[in-house]
């Protein structure tokens, strides 16, 4: 875990539980971890912790997670930054308006753990951002 | 109703012919006349001239005309019994008036000069057959006014709209109902164009927006050919479905917002059961391990019957988003036994042989009956069993079996195997591991494709499943698009937009690639928003779309202000995709896909041959 050590992972997601499951799961990883609880907080933390991958929550309050990812990806100093976006949902549709909004990667909830993993770290060794996951389901 | 069934002018009791103006002696005169030319069934009597000739049980009167008096008197006589047919005996001095009264009745005349038992039986028996063919002639009025009346007050009372169109697409006739629905009086409907295509024996689904504002409503309208005073015409039975929508769509919302709801929670569960497994959380002993493993696989069972749920409700409102494109089945066979290599173990997973065509399918759906399939024949194939699939091309099919080496499936189960949810109980009874949605959705899915899905199986030998899809054909799959949509514009007509949107040098992105999906998904956003598409070949997207006001020049126009450069940039990929060009066909260029696509390969200037 030596490489990923001290690389900032931000989720943002409005439930507490699934954010502690996931706090705790990328600590146990080895990454250094934020949360934040809606849209606003979230794109406000991208902006100021600089996380080197952000996971987004889609139905998120005050700020959505399309939109927050949309005004990242419209930010020249931001939008390299990789979004793995967690839908709820079934793939189809959430994949659509995301992939328009321009996240990296998705996972559909519920998740395992070494999915979650598996994902973050491809996002973190694909060059400049580029995604290197192959859609959910494919 | 049929008045010959009635027994009252054949009855084996003689009937009764009234001789009216003669006396008794000339009654038995003609009723020897008539027995001598063998027509027995008759009774002749006499009556009196006057007020005495009371024509009541008489089956026929002979009137006996000698005189302008009579004449009058027999006027009054006919007036009152008008179904008695009456036959006019008269001297031959008196034929003037003999023929007045025919014009005034009477069935015939006979001069007594020429009287003779056959020249009189012939008289009777015409005479009777004539009032019985203007009885039946009355009945039948009698039976068509009444049906008439019926089917005015079926076609006024109904709660179906009915509109009747002519072959010009003119509306002819409405109904009350259709009226309401439509949301104008006949009086402004009829004439009007019916302003959808029609086609015998189609039923489509329409949303009408009404002209006075208030809720949309949909409508069910259902074509059949008729004939409209004597021409072929249309018959459009509408009826409104609104209600069921609304409910359906209740329905549906419900389902998605539960399922989301349950997925929330699960997801933490899940994670915290993962933490305690792998002991992020502190040590474990090995039967908390134990109780935990249970634990996790029980969340996964409950996460795919959710997931079940949810696609099967989508499947079932025809709402699953069906992306077809060219699919080679061998690679998702593949791609499943990659994934499903674990839960195998020691079991054999034998791959087909290389070779057959590629099907025009749902990457994604595909992948799920495969994923599906494999999973139920490893989970009934022992540790030395095998999975295997073959494929082979039947006509314009592609066949996948899977054929294991389990237990196999008793046969009166066979039938079930792939029953809907309703049916579904008894899965969980009989296979307590599954959801018993599994193959019910597969069937869904390859049902929606246009194939087959089916099992053979004996027990203590094993199973063999059996889909088959489409052979994938770019031209036929263009056709089955082209369908799709004609059926659902509203006026029949289409536009056809083809991208050719590889860039010079880079080839062969393979379809269901990231870059496909990512670039499809741009197009939608700009150009259409349209399920109707398809991926030709890697390279070449056809969009069909209902032929919009704004015309295909201008989606062109769209897609051709987009640079290959903002292509670039918008897909963010490190990988250089750009539109190369773009050729929009009008319902202009014609109405039938044959012509669309030489107006199309026209434009593309040959490249898709």
């Amino acid at each position: 875990m030596t490489d990923t050590a001290k690389t900032r992972v931000l989720i943002v997601d409005d439930e507490a539980s699934i954010a502690k499951v996931l706090r705790k799961q990328l600590e146990v990883a080895g990454f250094e971890v934020d949360v934040a609880v809606d849209g606003e907080q979230g794109l406000a933390k991208i902006q100021g912790w600089r996380p080197a991958v952000v996971l987004l929550d889609v139905m998120l309050p005050k700020l959505s997670g399309y939109e927050v990812c949309t005004r990242v990806k419209r930010d020249e100093q931001l939008r390299r930054i990789p979004i793995l976006m967690l839908t709820a949902k079934s793939q189809r549709q959430d994949q659509e308006a995301g992939m328009t909004c321009g996240a990296e990667a998705f996972l559909t909830k519920p998740f395992q753990l070494e999915e979650l993993l598996a994902k973050v770290r491809g996002l973190l060794a694909a060059p400049g951002g580029a995604p290197a996951a192959a859609p959910e389901g494919a | 109703m049929d008045a010959r069934a009635e027994p009252r002018h054949e009855a084996a009791q003689p009937q009764t012919i009234l001789v009216v103006g003669g006396d008794d002696g000339e009654a038995r005169r003609l009723q020897e006349l008539l027995s001598a030319a063998g027509l027995t069934a008759y009774e002749c009597r006499a009556g009196g001239r006057n007020g005495g000739a009371e024509p009541n049980g008489a089956s026929l009167i002979l009137y006996e005309l000698s005189g302008p008096a009579d004449l009058e008197a027999f006027v009054r006589l006919r007036t009152k019994s008008l179904h008695t047919p009456m036959i006019i005996l008269a001297h031959r001095t008196e034929e003037p008036l003999a023929i007045e009264a025919v014009q005034k009745g009477a069935s015939e005349y006979l001069l007594h000069e020429q009287l003779s038992g056959a020249r009189l039986a012939h008289a009777i028996r015409e005479a009777v057959k004539r009032v019985r063919l203007d009885d039946d002639i009355e009945a039948l009025r009698r039976q068509l006014q009444s049906s008439e009346v019926s089917v005015y007050t079926i076609i006024h009372s109904t709660a179906d709209g009915i509109v009747l169109i002519n072959a010009q697409g003119e509306i002819v006739f409405v109904n009350p109902a259709a009226e309401q629905m439509l949301g104008q009086p006949a009086k402004e409907l009829l004439g009007a164009q019916f302003g959808a295509p029609l086609h015998d024996g189609e039923t489509r689904e329409r949303d009408l927006i009404r002209p006075e504002g208030g809720e949309p409503r949909t409508i069910e309208m259902r074509i059949v050919e008729t004939v409209w005073e004597g021409r072929p015409a249309f018959l459009a039975s509408l009826r409104d479905i609104s209600e069921r929508k609304r409910v359906e769509r209740l329905k549906d919302e419900f389902v998605s917002k539960v399922s989301h709801e349950l997925r929330t929670p699960l997801t933490s569960i899940k994670g915290t059961v993962s933490l305690m497994l792998n002991g992020s959380l502190g040590a474990i002993s090995e039967e908390q391990q134990d109780f935990l493993s249970t634990m996790s696989q029980d969340i996964d069972r409950l996460a795919e019957l959710i997931n079940n749920l949810l696609d099967f409700n989508k499947l079932k409102a025809g709402k699953m988003t069906v992306k077809r494109a060219q699919v080679q089945l061998a690679d998702l066979i593949e791609h499943s036994c990659r994934a499903s290599q674990a839960i195998a173990g020691r079991r054999k997973l034998v791959r087909p042989a290389a070779g057959a065509p590629a099907v025009y399918a749902d990457r994604n759906l595909i992948l799920q009956v495969i994923g599906n399939l494999l999973g139920n024949a490893l989970k009934f194939t022992p540790e030395e069993g095998a999975v295997s699939f073959a494929l082979r091309r039947e006509g314009d099919l592609v066949a996948c079996d899977i054929r294991d080496t389990g237990s196999g499936i008793p046969k009166d189960m066979l039938g079930r195997m792939f029953q809907k949810f309703e049916q579904a109980e008894h899965m969980f009874i009989e296979r307590p591991k599954g959801t018993g949605l599994g193959l019910a959705i597969c069937r869904e899915i390859i049902e929606l494709h246009g194939g087959t899905i089916s099992v053979a199986s004996e027990e203590g030998r094993g199973s063999t499943f059996t889909f088959t899809l489409p052979v994938y054909d770019p031209v036929r799959s263009l056709d089955r698009l082209f369908q799709d949509v004609r059926a659902a514009a509203p006026d029949g007509s289409v536009t056809l937009v083809l991208v050719d949107w590889t860039a010079a040098g880079v080839s062969g992105h393979a379809s269901g690639s990231q870059d496909v999906q990512r670039f499809e998904s741009a197009l939608r956003q700009s150009i259409a928003r349209t399920d109707h598409m398809a991926q030709l070949e890697p390279g070449l997207t056809a969009v069909v779309a209902p032929a919009d006001p704004a015309g295909a020049e201008a989606m062109r126009a769209r897609l051709q202000e987009r640079s290959a450069a903002w292509w670039r940039e918008y897909m963010k990929t490190s990988s250089v995709v750009g539109v190369r060009s773009a050729a929009a066909v009008c319902p202009e260029d014609g109405n039938d896909l044959a012509a669309l696509m030489q107006a199309a390969r026209r434009k593309l200037g040959g490249r898709w041959a």
